[in-house]
């Protein structure tokens, strides 16, 4: 169309190039150009109704042109729009005329319904090409416009092309009618078919051409230019054949093979979908065989009419026969209890509208009365809208498994009641010593409220490390041996400190063909007992101690106080006989003899006093109060001569203890707070403060104190922090009052500001 | 203060006989004073002697062969006649309380006394006594 118009610009404004681009061609007539914009238009609007009033104009143009050519009847057709300004007619030649009407009758005729009619169309757009293509060969040739055939004279280059694309163009809706078939098609033909035409119609191009050249120069004669044509043209188709025959042998032999592998798969298939048919049928019939012996039935609900249907199994399960025709509210009457049919409907409502599905284990009665456990499975089926319509599922009789499981939680539940009411940490343990059971007290030792804390944990887990290692040792050793692990005294350290102590005896727990698959522990805790035992035993230590330590004091007493006596009697003796024999200097020796003597004595009377303190002595509940009042009157020359101030508590307690030895305390604490005292008055002050095990009672004076490097020392036997020339004592005292506070469970010590006075403190056990 | 016809000291320690023998002699509380080392050498003494001429036993506890308790427990056995006038008094170191309460379960026993006696101790006793 583009073409056309530039065509017609050229015969309006007169410009010779674009009607004809070479000197040497002929022109491109108006008309022609003009039949060209026309058929543009047409393809332009192939499917509109105005293509055919386009192409009716095309024909009249083309048929007007022949006529005038062909009978020399001048219609001024020619020169109607403009004059030719190049050649003396303005006439389209006779071949462009024919190819108009060719083409145009084709446009007609090409949207039939018939395929003969389409085929017809074809021909005429072929012919056309064929038509024009032998015109561009005159151009490829270069042959003068006067040399070619007078039919084909003057039709223009650019006439040529344009026909040659208009009537391909027009035929690409009809590949598959026709000649263009075998060039689009893709099978071994149509290779053939474009590779020898592209093939034969450029070796016609060239060779011509070259011959043509080779004519022209001499070079050949006009036989001779035939004979090379001819040769040339024959040696290049046949070398094309050849190659082409042999590509064509490959792809035959690949095409022969594939299909083979083809026909070998197809065969396999077949083989293979009868194999799985039949196993299939197999599974089917297995999977019928299976249901019908586990009871499982199926059944399924319209939803939208309640239809319901039962299978043979579940009318079984029903025991109803097969006149019965179940539907949705009777399927629901069958069930026991209320909340079971209430379950149900709730289950069918769910799985209608929100396509959940269920599985549920219930309780029905019989259309005989008999009342069954049933499982029902169920779930939704939608259509392609995603609505439910229809609910299906399985049905299964699962009494006797159902009766045994309860019977089974039954008897487990009777058994834990057994294990927790008795007194004794009852526990079982798998293979890996992990706790399969346990009772009330296992888990009250463990500190655990809740059993499942505790189920399928293992002794590391449960124990500290040690105590664990101990355990899983024992747990071993049952296992490997088979034999009972029988009454054997162990302990649990706990972590917080605490310390349990057991009898346990494992007992291998065996399976029916014998094998060990774990294990029952009977535990009895004698943490109490052991207790007991430890204190019993560290009592008769401690009064086999105290036992040999009075025996010793006893006879080291004894002995150390018979030479005592006898020089302490002599000497007195020596010196109410002979002293008026004696000078001044022996009567000093005199006096320092006796007070020598005066006090080894007075430390082997403390060392007896220390021994009678470990003497046996009852237990009795006294009043402290009462008690101090009495170490007050037998300390009373003391107190007196001091001055001494003594404040007792208002409220002193009833303890239980040994009195004798509680009041020799006293006494020695008290008679010590006079004792180291500077110049001042002394002033004691008694208290005493409960605790939850023991009674603290504190000593307070305002003495010299002491300072906090002897604050142990002070309670060590002979132990004395001043010389005897500033505060008499033995050493005796304090060690004596340790011991008798250890009698009491308890401890003694000082807190103490040198110089403001001492505060000691000691404990007695309540629990004696 | 009456003076005794004898007394008998019965300890196997010598200083502490001789120092009773001196005191005795000194005061002149008793005509005779006779010696044992121990129980049994005193039952001896006792069984050999005619009639009842001992009016005094001074009995120590802790002596070897025979010690003071189970001097009496022998002494108990003897007739009457032999023991009919005899004060026994424990003269003894020992302070033990076990000691001084077994002493006075002992009906023979008169009275318990640590040694040593001096001058207005052994006055008192025999005024006591006698």
């Amino acid at each position: 169309m583009i073409i056309a118009a530039f065509v017609m610009l050229g015969w309006f404004l007169e410009i010779p190039i674009l009607t004809r681009l070479n000197e040497a061609f002929p022109s491109m007539k108006f008309n022609t150009a003009l039949s060209f914009f026309l058929m543009g238009l047409t393809m332009w609007f192939y499917q509109h109704r105005v293509r055919y009033l386009l192409v009716i104009i095309v024909c009249i143009l083309g048929i007007s042109s022949m006529f005038q050519s062909i009978l020399g009847v001048d219609l001024f057709l020619e020169e109607l729009f403009v004059e030719d300004f190049i050649e003396n007619s303005g006439l389209m030649s006779s071949a462009t005329a024919i190819c108009f009407l060719l083409m145009s009758v084709g446009w007609i005729i090409r949207d039939s319904e018939n395929r003969k009619t389409i085929q017809a169309a074809h021909l005429l757009f072929n012919t056309v090409s064929i038509i024009s293509f032998l015109s561009l060969i005159g151009y490829t040739f270069g042959i003068e416009t006067s040399d070619r055939l007078e039919f084909m004279s003057s039709m223009a280059l650019h006439t040529s092309v344009l026909f040659i694309v208009i009537s391909t163009g027009s035929l690409l809706p009809f590949v598959n009618v026709g000649i263009s078939k075998i060039f689009i098609g893709a099978n071994s033909g149509s290779k053939l078919a474009k590779k020898m035409y592209l093939l034969l119609i450029l070796a016609v191009l060239f060779v011509g051409f070259g011959v043509v050249r080779l004519a022209r120069a001499g070079l050949v004669s006009l036989e001779g230019s035939i004979t090379l044509t001819g040769v040339l043209i024959l040696v290049v188709s046949l070398i094309g054949v050849t190659l082409i025959a042999f590509q064509l042998f490959r792809e035959e032999e690949v095409r022969t093979s594939l299909e083979h592998k083809l026909k070998r798969i197809n065969t396999e298939l077949e083989t293979q979908v009868e194999k799985r048919t039949k196993e299939l049928k197999e599974t089917v019939d297995l999977l019928n065989r299976t249901n019908d012996s586990a009871k499982i039935g199926y059944w399924t609900l319209d939803v939208n009419t309640h239809e319901v249907s039962w299978s043979a199994v579940t009318r079984t399960i029903h025991e109803v026969d097969s006149s019965f025709v179940p539907d949705y509210s009777t399927g629901v009457q069958f069930y026991k209890s209320e909340k079971d049919k209430q379950d149900i409907t709730n289950a069918v409502t769910k799985a209608a509208n929100q396509g959940v599905s269920w599985d549920l284990e219930l309780e029905i009665i019989t259309a005989q009365g008999n009342v069954k456990w049933v499982r029902t499975i169920g779930f939704a089926e939608h259509d392609s809208a995603g609505n439910c319509v229809k609910i299906a599922g399985t049905f299964q009789d699962i009494h006797e498994r159902k009766m045994a499981e309860i019977k089974l939680s039954e008897e487990r539940q009777f058994l834990q009641l057994a294990i927790d009411t008795i007194p004794v940490n009852v526990y079982a343990k798998d293979l890996e010593s992990r706790k399969t059971l346990v009772n009330k007290q296992e888990l009250e030792l463990l500190g655990v409220s809740n059993v499942e804390d505790v189920l399928g944990k293992n002794d590391f887990d449960l124990y500290p490390e040690e105590s664990a290692k101990i355990s899983r040792a024992e747990d071993l050793k049952v296992f490997e041996t088979g034999e009972s692990y029988e009454s054997e005294e162990t302990s649990i350290q706990f972590s917080d400190g605490r310390q349990e102590w057991f009898i346990t005896s494992k007992i291998p727990f065996k399976d029916f063909q014998g094998v060990v698959k774990g294990l029952i522990g009977v535990s009895v805790n004698i943490t109490e007992r052991k207790k007991l035992e430890y204190k019993l035993q560290n009592y008769a230590i401690l009064e086999a101690k105290a036992k040999e330590m009075e025996q010793l004091a006893y006879i080291a007493s004894h002995d150390l106080k018979e030479p005592l006596l006898t020089v302490k009697a002599y000497i007195s003796e020596l010196f109410a006989d002979f002293g008026h024999q004696l000078d001044g200097e022996a009567r000093y020796f005199q006096k320092t003899i006796e007070k020598g003597i005066d006090r080894m004595q007075t430390l082997v009377d403390g060392l007896l006093d220390y021994s009678r303190a470990s003497a046996r002595e009852e237990l009795k509940v006294i009043n402290v109060r009462e008690l101090l009042g009495e170490v007050c009157e037998s300390l009373s020359q003391t107190i007196e001569a001091s001055g001494a101030i003594i404040q007792k508590d208002f409220e002193l307690p009833d303890i239980k203890c040994y009195p004798i030895k509680l009041r020799s305390l006293f006494q020695n604490l008290i008679s010590n707070g006079i004792k180291y005292q500077d110049e001042q008055t002394p002033k004691i002050q008694v208290s005493a403060e409960q605790f939850d095990e023991y009674w603290q009672f504190c000593i307070a004076d305002n003495g010299i104190g002491i300072e906090s490097q002897y604050y142990d020392q002070i309670f060590s036997m002979f132990k004395r922090l001043h010389s005897r020339h500033e505060y008499e004592g033995t050493g005796i005292g304090l060690a004596q009052c340790q011991k008798i506070v250890e009698f009491h469970n308890g401890k003694i010590w000082v807190e103490s500001v040198k110089g403001k006075g001492s505060n000691f403190y000691f404990t007695i056990a309540k629990d004696l | 203060m009456k003076k005794l016809d004898c007394i008998l000291l019965v300890d196997d320690d010598e200083d502490c006989n001789f120092f009773h023998r001196r005191l005795i002699k000194k005061m002149g509380c008793a005509e005779r004073i006779e010696e044992a080392k121990n129980g049994l050498e005193a039952l001896e003494l006792i069984k050999s002697e005619r009639a009842c001429p001992i009016d005094m036993i001074l009995l120590d506890i802790n002596m070897p062969v025979m010690d003071g308790w189970t001097f009496l427990a022998e002494y108990e056995k003897l007739p009457l006649e032999k023991r009919a006038c005899i004060v026994v008094v424990m003269l003894t170191s020992s302070v033990n309380s076990d000691d001084v309460n077994h002493a006075h379960s002992q009906s023979v026993v008169s009275a318990f006394v640590n040694k040593y006696l001096d001058e207005s101790r052994l006055r008192s006793l025999i005024e006591s006594k006698f």
